[in-house]
């Protein structure tokens, strides 16, 4: 799209040419204002487009408030974060959290079918991961970690194996976990080559009933 | 202030501040007074001031947010991504090694922040779709946060090109000559790509007051 870089300058176009004079009136110029207003004693269309695009910018501004009122809310962030030197569960929730937010939610299937069944850590004293699962919910509880109730888990996906195997269907668990966290991150591209570091945030509700 | 005033300080600035005095002369001796003592800011920022981080970053977030509006998908969460520049500004503006091009990095970030939050937004809704269409059932798309007015969706739909500029002197004010400083581009490149912006947004607002858009979407299949 040309631009006004090019050697055809667009501005000698007769329609540019007006939109150009409109522009600087909306923009402030008092002297094209003038001129725009001479041409609408013999154009009164021209008048009333000065006054749409008059009515546009107050509207452009109206939404540039809202941005600037995003704006003055974020500050900078410290220095260097705490990161290294945090041990324990707050900075091992933080990480955790950070991770799911950077938004990789959705895993391929074939990571998690690679994994063999005996190197996941730590269960290897459940005769199965239902039995892990429910050990897990009993202990959050126990806790006060797990928030709200746990819910049935939901379907979202099946289809019939045919020959009276049954079914094979896709569930998600939904667990609802309230943990206190001494800081807040969120790992984020810093440049062009995806370079990751945390940034603070702020929380995106406002309400924990 | 006078111009012998100028004159003094300049012997007492780096030849970087000196450069951008001289450079800036026409402008008046205010105006050279205000350029310097930006860069001044600028230098001591990028050295690590904690200070002067903070009065940069407050004196200028809000062009930062309108740029990165102009740039990232409605439904971007303009606070999430301006804190991002924050982040990248703390950690990287030492590597400026031009005081006076500050501005003209921040922007950079700012687009590229913007930018990589398209690329990921539209990822992950096609990995929602894939998930959709593999479960069977119906997903619904997160909510990703309320969006800014119905003015910035409509800019949305303009070319970032278009769309920067009237932010940017809708939120600032600015003139078409620091527009240009901020863009690198001519003063008339900046004039033109304004009007040019405002007649395709008055052109969306009519098509929106008169319900085209909504007709053309549904064809389109937008939501």
């Amino acid at each position: 799209m040309n631009d006004g870089n090019s050697n055809n300058d667009p501005r000698l176009d007769p329609e540019i040419e007006l939109d150009i004079l409109l522009s600087r009136a909306v923009s402030g110029d008092r002297d094209a204002l003038a001129a725009v207003r001479a041409r609408g004693a013999s154009d009164p269309s021209i008048l009333e487009e000065l006054a749409m695009w008059q009515a546009d910018e107050l509207r452009l501004a109206r939404a540039a408030r809202e941005i600037h009122a995003v704006a003055d809310t974020v500050a900078l962030p410290p220095a260097r974060p705490a990161f290294g030197g945090r041990v324990g569960l707050g900075w091992a929730v933080a990480a955790l959290i950070a991770l799911a937010w950077f938004g990789r939610s959705v895993v391929p299937m074939r990571a998690f079918d690679a994994q063999p069944r005996e190197n996941l850590a730590g269960f290897s004293g459940f005769a199965t991961s239902d039995d892990a699962f429910d050990a897990y919910v009993e202990k959050a509880r126990s806790e006060g970690v797990i928030y709200g109730d746990v819910e049935a888990p939901t379907i979202i996906g099946s289809r019939e194996l045919g020959a009276g195997e049954g079914f094979e269907v896709l569930i998600m668990r939904k667990i609802v976990e309230r943990r206190v966290l001494p800081e807040l991150y969120r790992l984020a591209p810093v440049d062009e080559s995806g370079a990751l570091a945390p940034v603070v945030i702020r929380p995106r509700t406002e309400e924990i009933r | 202030m006078s111009t012998l005033n100028v004159t003094m300080m300049e012997r007492e600035e780096t030849p970087q501040i000196k450069a951008v005095a001289s450079d800036i002369r026409d402008a008046g001796d205010d105006a050279v007074l205000a350029n310097v003592q930006e860069v001044r800011l600028f230098a001591r920022a990028a050295s690590g001031d904690r200070a002067a981080l903070e009065e940069v970053w407050a004196s200028n977030r809000r062009w930062i947010a309108s740029v990165i509006a102009a740039h990232a998908p409605r439904s971007a969460d303009v606070e999430d991504l301006l804190q991002e520049v924050a982040a990248t500004f703390v950690a990287k503006c030492k590597d400026v090694r031009d005081a006076a091009s500050l501005r003209g990095w921040l922007r950079v970030v700012a687009v590229n922040v913007a930018r990589m939050a398209a690329r990921s937004q539209a990822a992950e809704t096609r990995a929602v779709r894939a998930v959709a269409h593999a479960g069977g059932e119906p997903v619904a798309k997160a909510d990703a946060g309320r969006g800014a007015a119905e003015m910035l969706a409509l800019l949305e739909r303009l070319p970032s090109q278009f769309a920067e500029p009237l932010l940017l002197q809708a939120t600032q004010g600015l003139s078409q000559r620091q527009l240009a400083q901020l863009l690198g581009v001519p003063e008339t490149t900046v004039e033109t790509r304004l009007a040019r912006g405002r007649r395709m947004l008055r052109q969306l607002l009519q098509q929106l007051d008169s319900g085209e858009m909504d007709r053309m979407d549904a064809a389109d299949g937008v939501r």
